[in-house]
């Protein structure tokens, strides 16, 4: 049998009033209290608590909060979504733009070369050098904003939280 | 009545009524929303309840459990088979109050304080006055508890989730469940000793 100072089994005697912990630890602690009337004490009124709230009344809901979250439910079936799926498709996109931007530039670069003259031309025909470069910002801030929203979305949707207690579901916690 | 017991996690899956759940929430996950009312039906009146614990009005828990049950149907599809969908639920409608306590600096349930002062006698529990004088003093210790202490004691000993699903629920380990349950019911039991309102009892 386990000897067990007080300060060892305090905090667990609430375990022990709520009817768990396994047998060893159970006889131990129940060994404690018959001898020790500080710790019976404490069990007593463990017990003693967990009666007076288990008693006090339960209030219903009204008729009408179902209606209300069924309506809801109604008109947006759930389904079953696969947490690759919105950061595969927020990465595409991204890559797509970089992508789309790279041969963009490199096409540019090549006219340029080839044509100076006609390059200049057409470029300033769309609109002056110093906005061409903020035009391609504008994509890639674009390409970033689309990622971003779409793991905002993605975190949005799994997200049931508050800074102090996190809920982030287990399909997020996997990654 | 609720009580809340130390779980064996490994009899979990045996669970009659846990199985049953799971396949009522395998039907939503695979488009069967209508199955969701029978989780409504399960659990709006619990989760009331406990918002109810935590906020001052009756309509500030309503609209909150309703939030609460939304969330969890919008979001049922990234819930794990494996997991609870009941500590899941409890603690989506956890997090739910404690955003929108922050957010909207919504009232915290207070019971009179004049009730710290009412003498209840517990060898009349029969007496309706004196059972609901009782009720309210419970209810003013539980709102003088630290929030966390308070939560809890209601999953634990108004709700009936075992340890196991408190941990989950709110996001602590098992361990700590263990002492704050304890901590929790001797601070209740101190203020309830402290303003004689329960002469008599243990």
């Amino acid at each position: 049998m386990i000897e067990m100072k007080c300060e060892e089994i305090l905090s667990k005697l609430g375990a022990l009033a709520d009817g768990g912990l396994d047998g060893r630890e159970k006889a131990a602690l129940t060994q404690h209290i018959a001898g020790c009337a500080a710790c019976r004490r404490e069990y007593e009124a463990q017990k003693w608590v967990r009666r007076e709230l288990a008693a006090l009344p339960r209030e219903t809901a009204s008729e009408f909060l179902k209606a209300r979250v069924m309506a809801h439910v109604r008109t947006k079936p759930a389904t079953r979504r696969s947490p690759f799926l919105p950061r595969l498709a927020a990465s595409a996109v991204t890559l797509a733009v970089l992508a789309a931007l790279a041969f963009g530039l490199v096409g540019r670069i090549g006219n340029r070369a080839a044509q100076p003259g006609i390059g200049n031309v057409a470029y300033k025909s769309l609109s002056t050098e110093a906005q061409a470069p903020a035009a391609d910002n504008d994509i890639f801030k674009f390409a970033m904003d689309t990622h971003s929203s779409a793991e905002a979305k993605f975190q949005t949707d799994s997200y049931v939280s508050s800074p102090d207690i996190h809920l982030v579901d287990e399909t997020m916690s996997s990654h | 009545m609720e009580l809340c017991l130390l779980d064996n996690p490994a009899a979990e899956p045996a669970d009659g009524a846990s199985s049953e759940e799971a396949k009522i929430v395998e039907r939503v996950k695979a488009g069967e929303s209508e199955a969701f009312s029978l989780l409504v039906d399960r659990y709006q009146n619990r989760i009331f309840n406990f918002v109810k614990m935590m906020v001052k009005s009756r309509e500030e828990a309503e609209d909150l459990t309703q939030e609460a049950l939304i969330k969890a149907y919008n979001s049922i599809g990234k819930l794990q088979s494996t997991s609870s969908f009941k500590s899941w639920l409890f603690r989506i409608a956890n997090n739910t109050v404690l955003d929108s306590i922050r957010r909207r600096r919504i009232e915290i349930a207070d019971v009179e304080e004049s009730l710290k002062e009412t003498y209840v006698d517990s060898a009349t529990p029969e007496s309706g006055i004196l059972a609901e004088k009782r009720t309210e003093a419970v209810k003013w210790a539980l709102g003088r508890l630290k929030e966390e202490q308070m939560r809890i004691l209601v999953l634990c000993d108004l709700e009936g989730l075992s340890y196991r699903e408190i941990a989950d629920a709110l996001n602590v380990p098992f361990g700590t469940v263990q002492s704050r349950i304890f901590y929790a019911r001797r601070k209740l039991k101190e203020l309830l000793d402290e303003t004689k309102m329960f002469k008599g009892d243990d």
